[in-house]
């Protein structure tokens, strides 16, 4: 592994991001839109019920939500640029190896989705009052951090499949963590899921972790059974992932689809 | 002299079932330090196929490949720090301007000083006025230079050329083909090159091996593969009627071709008769020869008969 060729790629993700508006708009605009929805909706029923604790949960939900939301997305979006400029072939004729493509992808979605996160924290702060560090620091850096090898996990499943079946799934791209929304317990607790809901909820980290931010949101303290759950679960995901990365490079590399991505 | 690349028994296909399409039965060839090698053959013939492997793109099937005497299954990385590829038909980043893609890549490629290098490629390819411009908006012929802008950027000690001037118009192709073979000659670099014009694989190949259908016909320089075409063809100018003379020639073993109120064209086997043959009767039976031309065969011809199977 070199340093070098990870700051190379480091590099590219920069000027992607600064050159396209979309990729800027990714960072800002959808967060801030589901700070709006979220924000008002949590406001209102605060009115009606007079309970603090629904906003601190909508807030922080919709908050952590969008951390683990871009670091999957990043991940699939930035290879998938790759596909529609037929860069690929020039990237992996490359000495560019899988694992610093990786790493180097992680890297730079971590860094975005502290900036999308370091955003909204400022903004839900100015707007709804509502300070995500009064709650407690420390258990917002170790769920906020499982979370993230959650969405890097999933960033790389999903692009193993952009790799394997070509841009005929790259919808996957923008969709694949809304499917496991609901089984995530982000504004709810898992009990409010119906029972076979509850038991794909049980085998997904994310519940963990959004079950255990509610416990700091409400004030109690750090569930670390629920982080270590959580960072098993992930371990083993994250690991499943990159097999299967790997797995469907090699299909790429067997069927030509880094030479004529489709 | 060392082998850079040593291809043994490369085998690849695609797909499965009907649609298994088989790109390589078999190939072997050696490329020598310093050499630039071509490759010719038809569509589909399996040249690309043959590159991609070479540069990773894509897995063989079976056969050994070797490049600096480095099993490509093995240690592929540093093989690949040492070569470079361009291929007119791929792009770079499409969202990054060319000065940034040539930077990325330059890094990728640990280039030393990696300005430097880009001002220098960027000149030598004629791209300065376009290092601000998103690469995805490049007509064809740039981003061809571009293309290959990026391949010599990192002086790699090997370069595959899978048809890098697709696109170029004549006096860039020109130029390009001239740089080629400088740069080829000042830095001792070995080329694998393809093209479909004949001319620049005359002029730079040392060795041109020509595939079709997944499989090596013919392996040799082009002035040996243009001594496998035994027919001569001879333009003929003569001064008077020539009725008499075009029964004459047909009569002493030459093919007519076509001809006009000037010129006969014909061609002669060479494996059963010579000029001599034909121009003797001619010149007995009073014939006054004002003009003669004797063609040579091109590469083209070669190509067009190889891929036929008429050699
Ligand atoms: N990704 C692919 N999937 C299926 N068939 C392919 C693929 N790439 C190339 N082929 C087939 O393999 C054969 C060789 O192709 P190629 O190596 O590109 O030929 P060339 O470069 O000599 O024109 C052709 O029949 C082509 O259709
Ligand atoms: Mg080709």
């Amino acid at each position: 592994m070199k340093l070098y060729r990870i700051n190379a790629l480091l590099l590219k993700y920069y000027y992607m991001s600064i050159n396209r508006l979309d990729r800027i708009f990714d960072i800002v605009f959808w967060p801030v839109i589901d700070i709006f929805i979220w924000g008002f909706v949590s406001f209102y029923i605060y009115q009606l019920s007079s309970d603090v604790n629904i906003l601190n949960m909508i807030m922080g939900g919709i908050m952590m939500w969008t951390l683990f939301w871009r670091a999957q997305q990043d991940f699939s979006v930035y290879i998938l640029e790759d596909f529609w400029s037929r860069n690929l072939f020039n990237l992996f004729a490359s000495p560019l190896k899988d694992s610093e493509f990786i790493i180097s992808t992680v890297i730079f979605g971590f860094f975005r989705a502290l900036l999308t996160f370091i955003f909204l924290g400022l903004l839900s702060y100015f707007m709804y009052s509502f300070n995500i560090l009064s709650v407690n620091l420390l258990g917002i850096a170790v769920f906020g951090f499982s979370l993230m090898i959650a969405g890097w996990a999933m960033g790389i499943f999903v692009a193993s499949l952009i790799f394997r079946f070509g841009m005929r799934v790259q919808a996957f791209a923008w969709s694949a963590v809304w499917l496991i929304q609901p089984f995530s317990a982000v504004f709810y607790p898992v009990s409010a899921l119906p029972n076979w809901a509850q038991k794909i909820a049980y085998i997904l980290p994310t519940s963990y972790i959004f079950e255990g931010m509610r416990q700091l949101l409400s004030g109690g303290p750090i569930n670390w059974n629920y982080f270590f759950i959580s960072i098993a679960i992930n371990l083993v995901a994250l690991y499943l992932a990159i097999l299967f990365f790997k797995s469907c490079l090699r299909h790429a590399r067997k069927n030509g689809m880094l030479v004529h991505p489709e | 002299m060392a082998n850079i690349i040593e291809v043994k028994d490369l085998r690849k296909s695609y797909g499965k079932g009907e649609n298994k399409v088989d790109a390589l039965k078999g190939i072997s060839f050696n490329i020598k330090k310093g050499e630039t090698f071509g490759f010719l053959g038809p569509n589909g013939a399996g040249k690309s196929t043959t590159i991609n492997i070479l540069c990773g793109l894509l897995s063989k099937d079976s056969g050994h490949v070797r490049i600096f005497g480095n099993d490509i299954r093995k240690d592929f990385e540093q093989i690949k720090q040492r070569m470079n590829v361009a291929n007119a038909y791929t792009h770079l980043n499409n969202s990054l301007t060319v000065e940034q893609n040539l930077r990325v890549y330059g890094k990728l490629y640990g280039v030393k000083d990696v300005e430097k290098k880009i001002a220098e490629v960027a000149d030598t390819f004629s791209i300065v006025y376009l290092k601000k411009k998103e690469a995805g908006k490049l007509s064809s012929g740039e981003n061809t230079r571009v293309c290959l802008a990026k391949c010599f950027i990192s002086d790699p000690e090997l370069m595959l050329l899978d048809e890098p001037t697709v696109g170029l118009d004549p006096d860039f192709a020109d130029k390009t083909k001239e740089y080629i073979r400088e740069y080829q000659k000042t830095n001792n670099t070995t080329i694998l090159f393809t093209s479909h014009i004949m001319s620049e694989v005359e002029y730079l190949c040392k060795r041109i091996l020509f595939l079709n259908n997944g499989e090596v016909l013919r392996l040799g320089s082009s002035r040996q593969l243009k001594n496998l075409v035994k027919t001569q063809i001879v333009e003929l100018t003569l001064g008077m009627k020539k009725d008499k003379a075009l029964a004459l020639i047909k009569r002493s073993g030459g093919r007519l071709i076509n001809y006009d109120s000037e010129k006969i064209v014909f061609e002669i086997n060479q494996l059963n008769y010579s000029l001599h043959d034909i121009m003797h009767p001619l010149i007995k039976a009073g014939f006054k020869i004002k003009d003669m031309h004797i063609k040579k065969p091109t590469l083209e011809q070669v190509f067009i008969k190889i891929s036929r199977g008429e050699l």
